[in-house]
């Protein structure tokens, strides 16, 4: 008598080995420490408030030291990018 | 129409993009070959993807035809507020000028064969093939605006409505009536096929036939709000009578009605990327509207431009 086995093997899918590349690269991103910090620091508001604060601070030093590269109404910032753009992945 | 590959854009994250590239591969629409051609990058791959799509429904010089871009995106507006949302991206295909052609010899051409010809050649290529997608700007632009004048009902525009109204051929009369399917195709046959008119009326009728499955495409009330700041459409393609007629001005009135604001897309498909069948459904419609822009250019690269 034929037996069937309980858990046949799967047929392997002609783009399993793509499936598996884009797996690792979202994996990678998640674990990515420079994109969890991110996501900590907007998840923080006491962080974002300090973080203003230094900005501002940091914008009166530059101006302090460096009054010829000081712009009027320019401030340090942090650099974030633009909507549209991508997360550093490529 | 793919012109600069580096802009697409994507307000959401790297998880997201790897989730498109995954539903493209399980719904069919993208191939393992695609994917190293892509040098495994997942956008180049979702560039990859929707090119192969539309060339295979377009033919390889889609990109060539009109001034269009096709891009898959995650927000409609990028400069809008709207919060995003995981299972919602977009392909879009938009252009920001007119293509402008003369159309009217070829109508005085269609009117001697049969006053009401011009209209169901209109119906068929504008009404319901390419200018269900796309905005294109003609006579009935200025025929609306005649209206808008003559509810005004004051001496000066009702002066301008006249002047306008003398402007627009008879054939494209408001009381005039389309012709049947089958006396629009008994005039076709009755023309030698190699001659540029016949061409024109079988371009027509295949443009409508094509763009008839597509089905109109269902927004939701978020997609509605996210368009609610936006402005109109630009206008992709305008068909004159001649050089000098209102057409003109319609165009002008439209692209600077599109550009009081961020303009809204001219073509928005909708679909949820964390959802291989939604995924294959959308790129399907976006072949479909590429057959029916190919079909589209074949059939304007036989008109003037105006002023030529």
């Amino acid at each position: 008598m034929d037996q069937l086995p309980l858990f046949p093997e799967l047929p392997v899918l002609p783009y399993a080995e793509a499936l598996r590349d884009v797996d690792e690269i979202a994996q990678g991103f998640q674990n990515d420490r420079g994109v969890q910090l991110i996501a900590e620091f907007q998840s923080c508001k006491p962080l974002q408030h300090a973080s203003e604060i230094f900005i501002k601070a940091a914008s009166h030093v530059v101006a302090d030291r460096f009054p010829r590269l000081f712009v009027e109404g320019a401030q340090v910032r942090l650099i974030e990018p633009p909507p549209g753009t991508l997360p550093p992945l490529l | 129409m793919f012109g600069v590959e580096k802009e697409y854009a994507y307000q959401d994250s790297t998880p997201l993009v790897c989730a498109l590239a995954k539903s493209l591969l399980r719904g069919g629409v993208a191939t393992q070959e695609q994917w190293d051609a892509a040098k495994k990058r997942p956008l180049w791959f979702i560039h990859h993807a929707l090119r192969g799509v539309m060339e295979a429904a377009g033919g390889k010089t889609i990109h060539n035809h009109f001034v269009l871009g096709a891009i898959v995106t995650g927000a409609l507006d990028v400069y809008g507020a709207a919060e995003l949302r995981e299972d919602r991206m977009y392909i879009v295909m938009d252009g920001d000028q007119p293509t402008m052609l003369r159309i009217g010899e070829f109508y005085e051409e269609m009117a001697k064969l049969h006053e009401r010809l011009p209209l169901t050649f209109w119906q068929k290529f504008v009404c319901r093939g390419f200018g269900r997608f796309f905005r294109v700007v003609d006579h009935a632009d200025v025929q609306q605006q005649i209206e808008c004048l003559e509810e005004m009902g004051e001496g000066e525009e009702m002066e301008q409505a006249k002047s306008l109204k003398a402007d627009l051929p008879a054939y494209m009369g408001a009381r005039m009536k389309p012709l049947s399917d089958r006396a629009y195709r008994q005039i076709l046959y009755s023309l030698s096929p190699r001659t540029k008119l016949a061409k024109i009326l079988a371009l027509a009728d295949e443009i409508e036939r094509v763009a008839l499955p597509v089905g109109r495409i269902q927004l939701d009330d978020y997609d509605e709000e996210a368009l609610y700041d936006m402005g109109g459409c630009y206008p992709v393609l305008s068909l004159h009578f001649h050089n000098t007629d209102p057409v003109r001005g319609a165009v002008d009135e439209a692209v600077n009605n599109a550009m009081q604001s961020t303009a809204s897309p001219n073509v928005i498909i909708p679909f949820n990327p964390l959802d291989a069948e939604s995924v294959r459904e959308a790129f399907g419609r976006a072949g479909a509207i590429a057959k029916v822009i190919a079909l589209s250019a074949q059939l304007t690269y036989m008109l003037p431009y105006v002023d030529e």
